[in-house]
């Protein structure tokens, strides 16, 4: 799993339904990448993004971004360059995924998160 | 915008989608149908459904339509990932036999000057000959081609290697004289050759057939830098062909053993294969995969992928009999599952994570005799843009759903029935398959 996807997803509790919920990584093992730079995919994914959740997920793994990013920053190709590398070559193999809210934790395995109910 | 006359070249399987991909490859290039069948005078009202029904009949006898798009490039595209287009022309003759074919073919050299510059251009040239459901032999062809020498070609003939490749195509009803301006293929195999699923070191027993998948793709009308979501994404058949056109994937699915490589999926070398190893193996980004079930979503609201491209766990995507078999506990994990819910919960999933535009294509099981167009499931931000049906037998069929997002919701047909119209309809596929 990358940091773009860990943007992507929400806790699916019973509890934290219809609050689109972020998670919080707890890493183990994590790999670099080699997913080749893409400019236009991170502008594209800049308009997808919540900002704040990933500059916090950054931050965590040890990766400094601004807390907000304009139009202009676009053009500044080392920023976009180290934004796709923070959301593409940053690869969890393990840890778990944390509920801030329910505090439910969610298992990555192989790279896998998986979001089914403990139960399951 | 010009008038070309693109041949289909499909599997009979396959056949069924052609009219779907052609109109769906050309909205790319923001070609609306009305547009591009133009010059069969259609009626203003018809849907791609209708256009479906319009031209498919006589496709197998007859597979030519004349195509309106902007330019030469557009019918390089649309060919260079097109399943069942074969190739397009620059038509400069029809008729009903060859001898009037040669006629028509001076007669337009003789009164329009654009047609006559590709005749009278100096490049090397040769004939190609296309025949549908007829048999010409070799020495027919020399002379259909001796019966063009009336008309006075330019440059010299270069069987090999020529710039200018006039086509000769034969079909029961119809013949077409034309120059060849876009083909699908430049050698013997076409673009996908490489995926064959007997090459592929993950597979699993319903992974989707290569050309089944990129037909998909089509349909979604996935684009270099598209974010794609298989929610069922199983051993990842269809985002492989996403790949191929430069979509960043998303997958999804409830059976985590499938995603490992420790279930149904297995690897075909010996090694310790997942879902990630043919995406490796092609040189593609690998896709994201997350276990999760479609029916609890763990992707937040907003407008997310350009599209959802799917076989939900109803989809057939093998031979009957293996789907007899696969329908044991593997294809679905979870018995109560079924009926209209697994239909309902896509929508709903298409609906909340699609940008406007944005497409959804799945594939829908269908008993024949039962099916009206009224049982295809709806919602009220989803506009149905795409509906045709494969015959897989006398009783079953399925059918390639497309579905388009809308910016504010329409209100639809109630529901009543739907629910009734799937429930069971597992079983009845099984028992008919039997029969």
């Amino acid at each position: 799993m990358r940091l773009v996807t860990l943007n992507l997803l929400m806790c699916n509790s019973e509890e934290c339904s219809g609050r689109n919920q972020a998670l919080t990584l707890n890493p183990g093992e994590i790999t670099p990448g080699t997913t080749q730079f893409n400019h236009d995919l991170t502008i594209r994914m800049l308009g997808k993004l919540d900002w704040l959740a990933f500059v916090n997920a950054a931050l965590r793994l040890g990766h400094e971004l601004p807390d907000n990013i304009t139009e202009a920053d676009h053009q500044n190709s080392e920023l976009i360059q180290r934004i796709f590398d923070i959301l593409f070559n940053v690869e969890i193999q393990t840890g778990e995924l944390l509920c801030p809210n329910c505090n439910r934790t969610y298992p990555i395995e192989k790279g896998i998160p998986n979001m089914l109910p403990q139960d399951h | 915008m010009k008038s070309y006359l693109c041949s289909i070249y499909a599997k009979q399987k396959f056949i069924d989608f052609c009219v779907s991909e052609l109109i769906s490859l050309s909205s790319i290039h923001g070609i609306c149908p009305e547009t591009l069948f133009s010059t069969y005078n259609l009626p203003k009202t018809y849907t791609e459904y209708d256009y479906c029904e319009h031209f498919l009949p006589q496709i197998t006898e007859k597979p030519f339509i004349y195509v309106n798009l902007p330019n030469v490039s557009a019918a390089e595209h649309i060919a260079k990932r097109g399943v069942c287009i074969e190739r397009f022309t620059f038509p400069l003759a029809e008729a009903d036999s060859i001898s009037s074919l040669v006629e028509n073919t001076l007669q337009r050299f003789n009164n329009d000057p654009e047609a006559a510059q590709f005749i009278l251009a100096e490049s090397p040239f040769a004939f190609r000959f296309d025949t549908y459901q007829s048999s010409v032999s070799q020495e027919e062809k020399e002379s259909i081609v001796k019966s063009f020498g009336v008309i006075p070609f330019k440059g010299t003939v270069d069987l090999r290697s020529p710039e200018r490749k006039f086509i000769v195509s034969i079909s029961k009803s119809k013949c077409y004289f034309g120059l060849e301006i876009a083909r699908s293929k430049d050698t013997r195999t076409r673009f996908y050759a490489k995926y064959s699923l007997s090459d592929r070191e993950y597979l699993g027993p319903t992974t989707t057939d290569m050309e089944l998948a990129l037909l998909m793709a089509n349909q979604g009308k996935v684009l270099e830098n598209s974010l794609v979501l298989d929610p069922f994404v199983g051993t990842g058949g269809i985002l492989i062909a996403a790949s191929h056109f430069g979509a960043t994937c998303f997958g999804g699915d409830i059976d985590v053993r499938v995603l490992k490589g420790l279930g149904v999926g297995r690897s075909t070398k010996n090694t310790e294969a997942d879902i990630f190893t043919n995406f490796v193996n092609y040189g593609f980004q690998k896709p994201e995969i997350i276990c999760c079930d479609t029916s609890r979503s763990c992707w937040k609201s907003g407008e997310i992928f350009d599209a959802i491209i799917c076989d939900p766990p109803y989809g057939v995507r093998a031979s009957s009999k293996k789907i007899k078999k696969d329908a044991v506990g593997t294809i679905l994990p979870r018995d109560s599952y079924h009926g209209a819910r697994v239909f309902e919960d896509l929508l709903n999933l298409a609906a909340r994570l699609l940008r406007v535009g944005g497409r959804l294509v799945y594939l829908l099981p269908t008993i024949r005799n039962s099916y009206s167009k009224d049982a295809v499931p709806t919602h009220p931000l989803l506009k149905l843009v795409g509906n045709s049906e494969n015959i897989l037998s006398k009783k079953i069929s399925r059918r390639l759903i497309t579905m388009e997002k809308l910016e504010a919701p329409v209100s639809v047909e109630n529901e009543e029935g739907k629910e009734q119209f799937y429930a069971g309809i597992r079983e009845k596929w099984f028992l008919k398959n039997d029969n």
